[in-house]
């Protein structure tokens, strides 16, 4: 169970305070997908940093108990370009401890990397980055996986393969995941959680949150001038 | 079946000649099975329990037992029947096989995976232990293992179709979805009526993206099963992927996968932190060495050459311009020697320590790296660095007959340690101010460069007026400088080494330093 207890984030912008939790206390259940859901900028993926304990709150705690969360997956970013891609999932699988050899192993197949595999992260485009990221993700096992924007692994085919790859994950690991495609958060997520001005509301059914989201999106637009 | 005896009265004779015969343990346990045939359990149980007290340590009877109490559904008392067993005859491989299963049944993998590996090494292994091996290693996370484990079942059995399908599925988990596919046809050349088969390939061709492929294997996995659920759920699923309406009826009937009860973690304790940053650490080391010195052996051999050149040419030319003799020893070289590598140790991991701030240090996106893991990988590198640089100077000094190793190893020792840790500590000062003051970088740059002068490298502070060397003694790294001498040298022991003044220095500049990055570290955080 990952808690959030009284937890306090905000960002100073050009244009103020922008606040991303305000005193948000709430409980996330293992064994149940959450998706979460806000208006663009309203801090979900700074919230998935929050979780993976990328980031640190201003206020308050979060606990992950004993689970093993993931690292935030979706962007590149914690690959580093002078090694390969080899070189790479090796470090994560030296950082949390997982087999090496199985780790290289499965990523080589999984990525269908062929040759760059053995050649710097650098020369690869961010189709193959995000490729390598979700097999390395993969490759060691987690509790939770975080994940960010699914829809940024390039074509089509991989992307059906990875979001297979985790549902047959799910039986032993819960996935946690900021998306704007309903129809994919719908096949991972059974709860869903709206963050809106600094406030998280979780729902027992996603439908429900997708719901609510969804209304106040409608409330927020400007009403479209009609032309007779 | 057919033509089963009639265990009934096979049953009736058994217990007639166990009860002529109470004292003859194999004939109370031929009841016992007779009775288990017959399905007559608590009778069973009773007769097996007989010859057991009989010869507490009968091997036969202890596996007839488990056996039964197995049967009984008494599971956790038959694991304890058949470990005590396994006690007394540890080269029963079948035994292993049956407490291995029932080990697995009972999700206690770690346990499973002993007694099953000690079956399929054995003489009598069994292709069915080797698809439960396979089984139990997936389940602890070794999937290529259980990959080679489901193959050796599959080449033991080559015509039994779950091992098969076993085999494919865990190539499948591997990504290895092209080999899986293979023995997925297999299989179904092997039974072409079976729904399994055909459910697994829908789930291979999935994996493999082929979705119409995928969709017509899980309509005939429908049609050959009749009204399962689970079937109609993943048809649901493929005809979802394929952005399909389902034809079963409900607009969108696929479900989310079951889920098992898992085990947790059990919660971390201080060791396990312990290990976990000492894991963090050395990997942070072995990428640093990786992307710093690049990919050859001899990347590192210029990372230690590169200051030993530094080291010759500044020794020489100051050695050339100055012909008086040494404040202390007999070679003016080796004096420079001595003050410059316990010097450039300091700047090079103060700096190091430093550089941990980098704010586009990607590895600060993993979470589980934490910035004082970066920096004292990076104290630990430097060290092991400038140890063997030291190490090859001093040894070239041997060579050419002048005094290489310290008169005093142990104080040497002490003295670079304490330059190291004071090293580490302004380090981790400098990281907090240059966090705070990102100019301060070109400010300490120029402080150590005003250091380089004042730490008593090319002169020794006996040789200054008084007044300078009052002022110049307050220098910690000219007290480490001199600390090592005392250590190197024979009989040097300047009156203005003060060793615990050096130390506070060392336990201040760590103390605050890894104090203040701590209390700021939520707002050191980098955005992306």
């Amino acid at each position: 169970m990952i808690i959030l207890d009284r937890v306090h984030k905000a960002y100073r912008t050009i244009d103020g305070h922008q606040v991303v939790l305000q005193d948000v206390s709430a409980a996330i259940h293992p064994g149940r997908g959450l998706g979460i859901l806000g208006a663009n900028g309203a801090g979900k993926s700074t919230l998935i940093r929050l979780l993976a304990g990328t980031e640190r709150p201003d206020a308050g705690r979060i606990s992950r108990g004993s689970q093993a969360v993931s690292f935030p997956l979706g962007f590149g970013g914690t690959m580093h370009p002078k090694l390969s891609g080899l070189e790479n999932v090796k470090f994560l699988a030296r950082l949390y401890n997982a087999e090496e050899r199985e780790a290289i192993a499965y990523v080589e197949t999984f990525a269908e990397l062929g040759t760059y595999f053995r050649m710097p992260v650098g020369t690869y485009s961010s189709g193959m980055r995000a490729r390598l990221a979700f097999g390395a993700c993969l490759a060691i096992q987690f509790d939770v996986y975080l994940i960010d924007e699914v829809t940024s692994v390039g074509d089509e085919r991989f992307r059906v393969k990875c979001l297979d790859a985790f549902r047959q994950r799910m039986d032993r690991a819960d996935v946690i995941m900021v998306t704007h495609d309903f129809e994919t958060m719908r096949r991972y997520c059974d709860t869903g959680a709206v963050l809106r001005d600094g406030r998280l509301t979780l729902f027992d059914d996603l439908e429900a949150a997708i719901d609510d989201h969804a209304r106040a999106m409608r409330d927020n637009l400007i009403p479209v001038m009609e032309f007779a | 079946m057919t033509d089963t005896p009639d265990y009934q009265a096979l049953a009736a004779e058994a217990v007639a000649a166990a009860e002529s015969l109470p004292y003859d343990v194999p004939a109370l346990l031929h009841a016992a099975m007779m009775l288990l045939h017959a399905r007559d359990i608590p009778a069973a149980k009773r007769f097996a329990y007989n010859a057991l007290t009989l010869d507490r340590t009968d091997a036969p009877a202890l596996r007839t037992l488990s056996g039964i109490l197995d049967a009984a559904g008494e599971r956790r008392e038959a694991i304890l029947i058949a470990n005590e067993l396994v006690k007394i005859a540890p080269t029963d491989a079948e035994v292993r096989l049956h407490l291995g299963a029932m080990l697995a049944a009972e999700r206690r993998w770690q346990e499973a995976l002993e007694h099953l590996s000690a079956h399929v090494v054995s003489t009598v292994a069994t292709p069915l232990g080797w698809r439960l091996l396979s089984s139990v290693l997936h389940q602890s996370g070794h999937t290529v293992r259980a990959v080679e484990a489901a193959r050796q079942a599959t080449a033991a059995d080559p015509n039994n179709i779950d091992y098969r399908l076993n085999l494919a599925s865990l190539l499948s988990v591997r990504g290895l979805h092209d080999q899986a596919l293979t023995e997925v046809q297999t299989a179904l050349a092997q039974a072409p009526e079976n729904a399994l088969v055909w459910r697994v390939l829908s789930g291979v061709h999935t994996a493999l993206g082929q979705l119409g492929q995928a969709l017509e294997a899980a309509e005939r996995a429908v049609e050959l099963a009749g009204d399962d659920a689970g079937y109609r759920a993943h048809l649901g699923y493929v005809a979802g992927l394929c952005a399909l309406p389902v034809a079963s009826g409900e607009p969108s009937s696929w479900s989310l996968p079951t889920r098992q009860a898992r085990e947790m973690r059990r919660a971390t304790t201080l060791s396990d932190d312990i290990v976990t940053r000492g894991r963090v650490i050395y990997a942070i080391m072995l990428r640093d060495i990786r992307t710093r010195f690049g990919h050859t052996r001899l990347g590192y051999f210029w990372a230690i050459m590169e200051p030993i050149t530094h080291l010759m040419t500044l020794g020489t030319i100051f050695y050339a311009l100055n012909h008086g003799a040494p404040p202390v020893g007999d070679n003016l070289f080796l004096f420079y020697i001595t003050g410059l590598v316990p010097f450039l140790m300091f700047s090079h991991v103060s700096h190091d320590v430093m550089s941990a701030a980098e704010t586009n240090n990607v590895m600060l996106q993993l979470p589980i790296v934490k910035r004082t893991d970066i920096m004292v990988a990076h104290a630990l590198r430097q060290f092991a660095t400038e140890l063997c640089v030291g190490i090859v100077i001093f040894s070239i000094a041997g060579l050419l007959g002048q005094r290489g190793v310290p008169a005093d190893p142990l104080t040497a020792l002490a003295a670079v340690t304490s330059i190291w840790l004071l090293a580490v500590g302004v380090g981790a000062l400098n990281l907090v101010v240059v966090e705070m003051f990102p100019s301060y970088e070109t400010i300490y740059a120029a402080m150590l460069r005003l250091m380089y002068v004042a730490s008593g490298i090319y002169y020794s502070p006996i040789a200054m007026p008084d007044w300078v060397r009052e002022v110049l003694v307050w220098n910690p790294i000219l007290q480490g400088i001199e600390f090592f001498r005392s250590g190197f040298f024979r009989q040097y022991e300047p009156h203005w080494l003060d060793v615990p003044y050096l130390l506070t220095w060392v336990v201040a500049t760590i103390g605050i330093g890894f104090a203040l990055e701590r209390s700021l570290r939520a707002r050191m955080v980098v955005y992306t």
